[in-house]
């Protein structure tokens, strides 16, 4: 039996703590080298995007999943949209969207659920012997890992791929 | 090249509030070294632009030292990205180097290396600049 850990901690400008925080969290899930990296990353980002684009305020929410960790970063103010994701472009000279770009690309997973409560980012990120496994069955169905947009030197100018909406 | 270059002091302490950046600089020929000590976020990656526009003599090449880096967002990526430009501008480039950790997985999926040259330490940035070798 499996003891579950979670980890909320309210919004704050303070990021090195929420960064260390997380790290410790994705530690104690099972994370280690990038993929541990790309968590603490993708919260930074979804965090950043809440005090400068979105409501200042909301929650971060960490959970261990067994298979690696969840992490939902809530902005109260519930800005954040399913076209902000998909708009997201890796472009050195644009300081929009390249946050939201980055986090879909470190992340296994990227779901925006939007309620009364704002706008509720979940990123997954697996364990490396569980994303394995995930790719494996996911190739074996054939069903396309498409739905993180792919890189602008991958892809077409302007072709954006469809996020899973929730 | 060790002689020309020094490795910068330390210059953050353990646990920094997590504002300020340590940043240090030498100037070589045609080049300005400069080493980011700490972590760059939305918090300090004005601190960041300030100093490399201050430090930065015209025409030269930029050397980032990010062996004390432990933190890099796209925030701060995006000044270096914008400091290459102005770089560009007098046909100056700017170098990353010694990346490791999360700014190295920052830089690793944002495929930075097409755009700005990556080098594994601050002595083959160096030798790079010297030697005038071509990269796209």
């Amino acid at each position: 039996m499996r003891v579950e850990f979670e980890l909320r901690w309210p919004i704050s400008a303070d990021l090195a703590l929420i960064r260390e925080l997380i790290r410790s969290h994705g530690e104690r899930g099972g994370l280690t080298g990038e993929r541990l990296e790309g968590l603490v990353i993708a919260v930074n980002e979804a965090v950043t995007n809440v005090l400068d684009h979105g409501g200042k305020a909301g929650m971060v929410t960490a959970l261990d999943t067994g298979d690696g960790v969840i992490v939902d970063v809530l902005d109260v103010a519930g800005l954040l949209t399913h076209e902000h994701l998909r708009a997201a472009r890796v472009d050195p000279t644009a300081s929009h969207g390249f946050g939201l770009w980055v986090i879909q690309h470190v992340c296994d997973d990227v779901v925006l659920q939007r309620s009364a409560q704002g706008s509720l980012l979940r990123m997954r990120v697996d364990r490396p012997l569980a994303a394995a496994c995930r790719s494996a069955v996911v190739v074996g169905k054939v069903i396309r890992r498409g739905e993180r947009p792919a890189h602008p030197s991958r892809t077409k100018p302007g072709l954006s791929v469809p996020l899973t909406e929730v | 090249m060790g002689a020309l270059w020094q490795p910068a002091l330390p210059a953050v302490p353990a646990r920094p509030s997590s504002a300020m950046l340590g940043l240090t600089h030498q100037h070589l020929p045609r080049m300005s070294v400069i080493a980011i000590a700490g972590e760059a976020d939305r918090t300090s990656c004005e601190q960041l632009a300030d100093y490399l526009g201050r430090v930065r003599r015209p025409g030269d090449h930029v050397v980032v030292d990010m062996s004390r880096l432990s933190f890099l967002d796209s925030s701060g990526l995006h000044v270096l990205l914008l400091c290459a430009r102005t770089c560009a501008d007098d046909d100056a480039r700017v170098h990353l180097a010694a990346a490791h950790g999360a700014p190295a997985r920052l830089l690793e999926i944002t495929e930075v290396s097409a755009h700005l040259p990556v080098h594994d330490t601050v002595e083959q940035a160096i030798t790079a600049i010297l030697n005038g070798i071509p990269r796209t």
